[in-house]
């Protein structure tokens, strides 16, 4: 049996792991292939800071809430496994800022330790009146995209480095189930005029004493259009551009200096660190992720399509229970088959 | 007395800073650092410059509060200012966890560093052999940009560096108005103190910089402190030991302890172990003294014997010898005005 996995980031290759993990045993036949046209480092998952961290609200989407706090639960658990360094996964504590007092989040119980700021600790942060402090994930895709890849490859997945125009195109030929984790551009195999572009654009710098992640917030201008500054493990990142409905990739010298400014505003230290490297990204926006079946023609057979896409920008967030609850799709898929073949023939 | 000289003995974190609150207390001084050591060959670059108090058992709490108090507000501004990267000078968050609960739940500094709380169950998962913690957020002064970025200050405010050793503080007399002794572990021969011993203190620097929070056993013996560049992993209290060379079984036994409280540490690359020698006694020596030798006087003031919490009341000794400095002045200016009668 033959699954085709469309994409290449976060979605696609761990959907493909999680997948692989629990039914290669019970599928001798599984074959799994990746198609992409772009892989790690140049995905849109390469370029996110990788910090765990939801959206301020769910709203009533408890759903995202449950597989946001599935995948840090199931990261958590591997911090202590030989494997956490390699897959780019540490501990990082922080601050989210706010100029006035906001409900707690939804996932304040998920992550460790969480509080408010006391009135020293607003010191550090003129202009910010109310804030949370509390110990959350880092897992950088430029260690956990490659992670993913090693544990695909000695599995025996195979890589195929190719734009997909259409469904159709990778299937035929024994593959019925696609696994559709094609981030922003989704629309292309299938329009969906719900997913739209989360532009941001962020700059690499070596700030190596900063140890905890800010993230302001300016709930008029909508998330991520304040600053924010998440230290990795070689580099730092400072952001705060969400532009939606913007396809452009270019870095924009407009954004570069209403990131430069504010974040600097943010902390005066970061004056004096080194640019090493700016980029721009699309986050897959979307009212909600799109995380269900889809019968389709493919070639003179029904097929399925797993959709997995529109993670905006809490891709890594959400990205485990996403596979999870993708493999359980597909262990639906898989159920059905098997009650079709073994259904008695009809008698004539 | 129009500029007082004031010679400042030892170049470590305690004689930098005492110099530069002499200056800032007392602008018409002439101020010179005398050292045989400048960094980062001190004590000090050794150290990981948390700001974790030791407790000294017989000063005050009230005072040890006090001195930990100023200097916490001092690094603080300098760490949300621009030129945090240069001092060397950041934040940083973890935990503090211990095998048993300790008498003191909340130790007399919990209030100056930032959002003290006990850990929660969920984060003490982490330490299977550790029933209790504190989590909170402190300082961390990485040696050698503090040390170098004091004596940029000193340069700035017209003190003079020099290396030299000084054997004896008479030596200094026809030089220097007033000394100020900060020679930390040489005191012991500079001035014969036998209350002053050694606490040998073996550590490793390694790179790991994924690690974003300190861990710290609550016994003070197994430690990690992630720094600018390299994380400083401990360590050992040797008491009474003079060794300055690096044990190799005493490293592996540093390293086998921090990583079971940190198991990505086997990771880290590039090991470095360093000691050093805490200049320990049962309170730090901060005092006006004045030795006579027949009629002449030398005016000297005493700050040193910080053991293991130097880096953490630091600024509040140095305030505190720089106003026995202006005692001193203050002395001499009257006995000279007396003189002239």
């Amino acid at each position: 049996m033959r699954v085709a996995i469309i994409g290449a980031g976060v979605i696609g290759l761990s959907s493909a792991l999680c997948i692989h993990e629990q039914f290669h045993s019970l599928v001798p036949s599984l074959e799994l292939e990746v198609y992409a046209d772009r892989f790690t480092p140049h995905t849109t998952s390469d370029g996110a800071a990788g910090l765990w961290q939801p959206y301020l609200s769910d709203h009533g989407k408890l759903q995202e809430t449950l597989w946001n706090k599935e995948t840090f639960d199931y990261l958590l658990g591997h911090m202590h496994s030989p494997a956490a360094k390699e897959m780019g996964l540490f501990l990082i504590s922080g601050y989210n800022l706010f100029t006035e007092p906001v409900p707690d989040p939804c996932w304040k119980n998920i992550v460790l330790g969480f509080r408010n700021l006391t009135p020293k600790e607003l010191e550090l942060f003129p202009g910010y009146s109310y804030g949370w402090f509390n110990t959350a994930l880092m897992l950088e895709g430029r260690s956990y995209l490659p992670w993913l890849t090693n544990r695909l490859t000695q599995r025996g997945v195979k890589f195929f480095h190719k734009k997909v125009e259409s469904f159709q195109e990778v299937s035929g030929d024994g593959v019925d189930v696609v696994l559709n984790c094609s981030g922003i551009r989704a629309g292309e195999l299938q329009p969906d005029p719900e997913l739209q572009p989360g532009r941001g654009q962020i700059i690499k710098v070596l700030a190596p004493w900063v140890k905890h992640f800010i993230i302001t917030h300016d709930l008029k201008s909508g998330i991520y259009n304040s600053p924010y500054v998440i230290p990795g493990s070689e580099f730092t990142v400072l952001g705060g551009i969400y532009q939606h409905g913007n396809w452009s990739e270019e870095n924009s010298a407009k954004d570069h200096k209403s990131v430069w400014d504010s974040c600097c505003c943010l902390l005066p230290a970061l004056q004096k660190a080194k640019i090493v490297d700016e980029w721009s990204g699309l986050r897959p926006a979307r009212p909600s992720v799109r995380l269900e079946r889809e019968r389709i023609r493919l070639g003179n057979l029904q097929g399925e399509v797993i959709h997995n896409y529109g993670h905006g920008g809490f891709g890594i967030t959400i990205h485990w229970g996403c596979a999870m609850a993708a493999a359980r799709l597909f262990g639906s898929i898989l159920q059905e088959r098997r009650q079709a073949a073994t259904a008695p023939t009809p008698r004539l | 007395m129009a500029s007082p000289k004031v010679a400042v003995v030892g170049a470590g974190l305690i004689g930098l800073s005492t110099a530069l609150s002499i200056t800032e207390t007392c602008p018409s001084c002439s101020v010179t650092v005398l050292s045989d050591q400048f960094s980062p060959n001190t004590t000090s670059d050794v150290a990981a410059g948390m700001l974790i108090p030791n407790t000294y058992p017989d000063i005050p709490i009230h005072r040890q509060k006090q001195w930990f108090k100023e200097t916490f507000t001092y690094l603080f501004a300098i760490s949300n200012s621009s030129e945090a990267s240069e001092a060397g000078i950041h934040l940083v968050s973890g935990w503090q966890v211990f095998k048993s609960t300790p008498k003191e739940e909340l130790p007399f500094w919990s209030d100056i560093v930032l959002g003290f709380r006990a850990m929660s169950k969920a984060e003490l998962l982490k330490f299977p052999q550790h029933r209790f913690g504190q989590a909170f957020t402190t300082l961390k002064c990485e040696c050698p940009p503090y040390l170098l970025w004091l004596e940029k200050r000193l340069k700035a405010a017209g003190a003079q560096m020099y290396t030299r050793k000084v054997a004896d503080l008479w030596e200094l007399y026809s030089e220097y108005d007033i000394v100020v002794n900060c020679t930390g572990m040489g005191a012991q021969q500079l001035v014969g103190d036998k209350q002053l011993f050694p606490v040998r203190g073996q550590v490793l620097k390694v790179h790991a910089p994924w690690l974003k929070q300190f861990i710290r056993d609550g016994d003070g013996l197994t430690y990690i402190y992630p720094g600018i560049h390299r994380v400083t992993l401990g360590g050992t209290r040797e008491k009474g030991s003079w060794s300055l060379s690096p044990d190799a079984g005493t490293a592996k036994d540093i390293f086998d302890r921090c990583c079971s409280l940190e198991p990505s540490l086997q990771g880290a690359q590039d090991i470095e172990v360093k000691v050093g020698l805490r200049p320990s006694r049962q309170c730090v020596r901060v005092q006006r003294e004045v030795l006579s030798q027949g009629r002449v006087k030398l005016p000297v003031v005493h700050n040193y014997g910080h053991g293991a919490g130097g880096f953490s009341v630091h600024r509040g000794t140095a305030n505190e010898a720089a106003h026995l400095v202006g005692e001193c002045i203050s002395a001499l200016q009257g006995s000279s005005s007396r003189a002239k009668l």
